[in-house]
């Protein structure tokens, strides 16, 4: 029996791959996230230079074999620049989806169980919550804590909550709405179980895929917020705070720009890819 | 119908620059008369008592309101709505003749009732001017006659008219137009104010009841950019003519070698400093004090963060104080090996950590990172902490004064008496003997000794290492090559625009008083 | 059924209302607990306690704090925004200066983005799988991905420093409408493109779903073309997503349009509020929220009435 049901997982997990490998957009935003994730993880104990190590005689210097990307106003490399906001990105976008699930997430799916005045309070305080542009939450913050990485995941976090509430509750709604759940619930099976068994497990691949698309969308909130100076702070490397200081120099030193734009660039690119692989992915399955 | 309407504009445009060309003199009749000024910082408001913003002072000082005496770009005093004063020998009562036929923009005349009326609001704290305690030793002012003003102080003070000058508080006012002052400015001054887009811009006219010469220009736009690659951009491709001041010298390579812009790189009574917490942790001790500004290579400051334009200076002083003494700065030269040194002997010599609180000013952003690298080369760590400006006004410079470093451009012209202010956030060990020796400067009745007196407090604050001066900035204005009339520096808080022009020469008087050519 | 539906849009204004409540309260406990005063603004480095203090009675923030409150809740309805603490200007007057800007400027970016979003989306939609989709589809991905600073430095650089094309920067204000609407296209372009990628994805993947419904599917077997019978069925229920995305992006396109108000010098509400909360011109900040407010929640109610009319199906039901 136990034999049987490892050989069906098997297969199961081997054909999930196979379909996996075979979707373009999943591929490609796997790989795209891979190595951004994986060059913050490298940037956390090594990069060519220190990020913040200043080089008063090489400033602004071009590409060469020293500073494989040049090196900015200050002489610090910008590599090591970039290699470092990729950390920071990581953090703002992962803290920020993860903060907005946690939050979201069971309010969500307790607002699509619960059909009374709870459920009506979620739902309102969700649109309230949702007429608070992160802009205006990250400004308050900065102008209340000082601007930092952190206000910036609390911004994005907040932002997120009431997006999270409303996609758990719809998916959720329709799993509870589902025959074989109401029939489950005429026998008396408890809520929690039920959520556990068939809510969380039906609802996974869209959560999933929202998270991943709002991190996508957090790298560019962050870039706009870090730009306007209200996010992570000099001398600290991010990719809006670089592009924003090498703006200066466009017109002698594009290149400058062009480096941490690319990275936010490939960066959603990235996040967005993977999010519409694992819809396409769901799409299929469940087409079939 | 079209044709007599365009008819209309042109003659009044040939009026206009007729007008401008009779009045100074210089203006050719095809010049233009209209100017925008590109800024970056935009004034909070429009009322320049009420509000210290320097934003305010920019446009409105001299250009808008007058005081009795002004400053020239090169900081010396002309006579303005006076035109001469007497001084008592007991250095208590100033005389003031005043300019008669002088009109409000609003059709009032001006009087010696107008001086009363401004001086008296200055001193007068619940009015709540931001430069009141400048103006608190006045016991008392009189108007004997329309043209006389009579002003008595309360103690000698040899500071007395110089600061009247340069602060928003000497502004002369009219009554009847004060309690509209924030919404509609009304002064003396050769402009008048037209309209505000907050944040955005400002628009001046010549003012038609002006008793000077008319200015060239008769419509001056200070426009606002946040954003300074934006404000780049607007004066290369022609939309602005002026840019102030570059806050971020570095951006001046855009303009460098272009032949189409001027740059003028003038001076200020900026001190940019690395402020000291005199009384917190190691910062306590002179030698650590002494060791951390060893540690430090202004020169590399100057040369990353100014662009060089500047000077280094190592007290509270500005070349363009009457008590300069240069020699002063050429005291504690980088020398990381005597850094070092002084630290050991300090009992540090493992050093220490020390948070520095960063206002959101370029200037500091861009320091900050600068001597965080300095200062871990003599083994003492710096904590970068971003601090938003109005947290800065309420934990760094007031209450519980909870800092140890920050880096903030002092702007005030000869604020030096700061060092004698025992409450004044550098907590400076030294406070109360400077302060005797301040006193001492103002009451002498020579000039002579009053610089002497000032000396020794440059030189004293020096050898206290009471603050970490770092440099005098240069203010850098950027225009189109045909302007003419700008102030060589940024002495004054005032832009002064009364003599700006499109074309033509200016008269050597006025190029000796500062204005470029 | 029109007796249940003005109920229903009388009840959503209700709960519009109510939330409308419970946001001023947000902001406004959340601004009074911010440390630092508008009066050690105002006063700046010439700041000392004594007359840190004078300033704050003479700005009335000496009252209590819900006192504080009811003032400026009562100014509001009716309809009178206050006074700035830094600028003593009108408030009102301000805010609907900004607005003009901003206004026109998101209308603007959301009709480009349409113009760009609807084609791409059906086009890709309808050739899904051929490599006429697979274009559309890498182009929609890239355009979700360009940040609207990095939009709008390009735009800058190539259409009017290269080209002289467009203003740089700058606004001359709506009594020259023609050099207003010409200031407005580079930032609104910048808003727009990545407005119609994401369009662009939620059209396609709507109009895909519709494609696969029954109902086309019945249609298409009466001999209609894919085309057609998309035309005349699945159109208007494809438009829900977009309809719900067009209003979810109401509030990102107001974020995205204070970077760019930044980026091209524009006076409109996101400098604004920017400026306020640096001055800590508290009113002026409070005031602002509550409009963004207002305007993201009715927004959001019409999106919810709209689906009424849009689906048949949903009539009705709440």
């Amino acid at each position: 029996m136990t034999l049987l049901a490892g050989k069906v997982d098997e297969a199961q997990r081997r054909s999930a791959f196979r379909r996996w490998r075979a979707n373009p957009s999943a591929l490609l935003g796997t790989v795209i996230v891979g190595v951004i994730a994986l060059t913050a993880l490298v940037s956390l104990v090594w990069t060519p230079y220190g990020p913040l190590a200043i080089d008063t005689n090489h400033t602004l210097s071009a590409m060469s074999a020293s500073h494989w990307l040049g090196t900015d106003e200050y002489g610090r490399d910008t590599l090591s620049r970039l290699m470092a906001s990729c950390k920071i990105t990581m953090y703002v976008g992962g803290l920020s989806v993860l903060f907005a699930t946690a939050i979201g997430l069971p309010l969500g799916i307790w607002s699509a169980w619960n059909k009374g005045w709870v459920s009506q309070l979620i739902l309102r305080a969700a649109d309230v919550l949702y007429g608070f542009p992160a802009l205006l939450a990250a400004s308050l913050f900065a102008a209340a804590f000082g601007a930092s990485t952190n206000t910036v995941v609390l911004a994005i976090g907040i932002a997120y909550i009431p997006v999270f509430v409303r996609v758990t509750r719809s998916a959720a709604l329709v799993i509870l709405n589902a025959e074989y759940v109401l029939a489950a619930l005429a026998y008396g099976r408890r809520p929690f179980a039920i959520v556990r068994k068939h809510v969380l497990p039906g609802i996974g691949s869209i959560i999933v895929a929202q998270m991943s698309l709002l991190f996508s969308i957090a790298v560019l909130a962050e870039s706009g917020l870090d730009y306007l100076g209200l996010g992570t702070a000099p001398p600290n490397s991010s990719w809006g705070t670089m592009l924003q200081s090498a703006q200066n120099y466009l017109s002698s030193d594009a290149l400058l720009c062009l480096w941490p734009s690319l990275a936010i660039v490939l960066c959603v690119l990235g996040f967005s890819l993977l999010s519409e692989g694992v819809s396409e992915l769901r799409d299929e399955r469940g087409g079939r | 119908m079209l044709k007599s309407r365009k008819t209309v504009i042109v003659a009044v445009a040939l009026a206009l620059t007729t007008f401008g060309f009779v009045g100074s003199g210089l203006a050719s009749a095809s010049a233009p008369t209209t100017l925008v000024i590109g800024s970056q910082v935009a004034p909070p408001g429009l009322d320049p008592t009420s509000n210290a913003s320097a934003a305010i002072d920019e446009v409105f000082d001299y250009n808008v309101y007058q005081h009795l005496y002004q400053l020239n770009p090169k900081g010396q005093l002309v006579p303005t709505l006076a035109t001469s004063y007497t001084l008592s020998p007991n250095g208590l009562t100033y005389t003031f003749k005043l300019r008669s036929g002088v009109q409000f923009s609003n059709g009032d005349a001006f009087t010696a009732k107008n001086v009363v009326f401004s001086l008296n609001r200055a001193a007068d704290p619940a009015n709540g001017y931001p430069y009141q305690s400048l103006v608190s030793d006045v016991a008392s002012v009189t108007a004997p006659s329309d043209t006389t003003a009579v002003v008595t102080l309360t103690h000698a003070d040899s500071q007395f008219l110089y600061n009247l000058a340069a602060y928003s508080n000497g502004v002369i006012l009219d009554p009847n137009a004060v309690s509209t002052i924030a919404t509609q400015p009304v002064g003396t001054g050769p402009f008048t104010f037209v309209s505000m887009v907050p944040n955005y811009d400002i628009v001046l006219a010549g003012s038609p009841t002006f008793w000077g010469t008319p200015p060239a220009m008769r419509q001056i736009i200070w426009q606002y950019f946040a954003n300074p690659t934006t404000m780049d951009s607007a004066l290369q491709s022609g939309q602005i003519q002026v840019i102030d001041n570059l806050n971020s010298p570095s951006n001046v390579s855009a303009f460098k070698g272009n032949s189409a812009f001027q740059i003028i790189a003038g001076p200020t009574n900026g001190k940019i400093d690395l402020t000291v917490n005199n009384s917190k942790g190691p910062l306590k001790s002179l030698k650590v004090r002494q060791a951390l500004y060893y540690a430090l290579n202004r020169p590399a400051i100057l040369k990353t963060v100014g662009a060089g334009y500047g000077t280094v200076i190592s007290s509270d002083q500005v070349p363009g104080d009457p008590w300069y003494t240069p020699s002063v700065n050429s005291t504690y030269a980088y020398n990381p090996t005597k850094a070092k040194a002084l630290l050991k002997a300090a009992g540090y010599p493992h050093g220490f950590t020390l948070t520095l609180s960063v206002p959101p000013y370029s200037y500091a952003t861009e320091a900050a990172p600068l001597v965080q690298a300095m200062f871990a080369a003599v083994g003492v760590k710096v904590i970068i902490k971003p601090i938003s400006w109005p947290l800065w006004i309420s934990n760094v410079f007031l209450g519980s004064q909870n800092y140890q470093l920050t880096i903030i451009d002092q702007v005030e012209a000869r604020d030096i008496p700061e060092y004698g202010d025992c409450s004044y956030y550098f907590n400076y060990a030294g406070c109360k003997a400077v302060n005797q020796m301040i006193n001492a400067a103002n009451q002498a009745t020579s000039d002579a000794a009053m610089v002497t007196g000032y000396k020794a407090v440059v030189k004293k604050i020096n050898a206290d290492v009471a603050n970490f001066w770092l440099y005098n900035p240069d203010q850098l204005t950027v225009a189109a090559k045909d302007v003419i009339g700008l102030p060589s520096g940024g002495l004054t808080e005032s832009f002064n625009m009364q003599y700006l022009a499109r074309s033509g020469t200016l008269s050597p008087s006025l190029i000796a008083q500062g204005f470029l050519n | 059924m029109s007796k249940g539906r003005g109920w229903f849009v009388v009840r959503r204004l209700g709960v519009v209302l109510s939330s409308l409540v419970a946001a001023s309260m947000l902001v406004f406990v959340f601004l009074n607990v911010l440390p630092g005063s508008p009066a050690e603004v105002i006063l700046g480095t010439q700041s000392t306690p004594a007359s840190v203090a004078a300033l704050t009675i003479q700005l009335g923030l000496n009252k209590p704090i819900w006192r504080q409150y009811l003032d400026w809740m009562g100014g509001l309805v009716n309809g009178n925004f206050g006074v700035s603490y830094i600028s003593g200007q009108s408030i009102g007057h301000e805010i609907h200066q900004a607005l003009l800007v901003t206004g026109p400027l998101v209308l603007l970016a959301m009709l480009i983005g349409l113009v760009i979003g609807v084609p791409l989306g059906l086009t890709g939609a309808l050739y899904k799988g051929r490599w006429l989709g697979s274009v559309v589809g890498g182009l929609s991905q890239i355009g979700i991905a360009i940040p609207s600073v990095v939009a709008g430095i390009l735009l800058t650089v190539g259409l009017s420093i290269k080209l002289h094309l467009f203003p740089s920067s700058g606004f001359p204000g709506w009594q020259d409408p023609w050099g207003s609407l010409r200031a407005l296209v580079l930032p609104a372009f910048a808003l727009g493109v990545v407005e119609g990628a994401i369009l662009a994805r939620y059209i396609r993947a709507a109009v895909m779903e519709q494609l696969r419904s029954d109902y086309l599917r019945t249609a298409r077997s009466k001999g209609l073309r894919r085309s057609q019978a998309l035309r005349r069925h699945g159109l208007r229920v494809a438009a829900i997503p977009v309809v719900t995305v067009l209003g979810l992006e109401i509030a990102s396109l107001i974020v995205g349009a204070i970077v760019v108000e930044n980026i091209f010098a524009l006076p409109g509400v996101g400098m604004m509020l920017l400026n306020a909360v640096n001055n800590r011109d508290l009113i002026v900040v409070q005031d602002i929220a509550m409009v963004v407010v207002t305007a993201v929640l009715l927004i959001n109610t019409l999106v919810d009435l709209s689906y009424q009319w849009l689906d048949p199906r949903l009539r009705g039901r709440r």
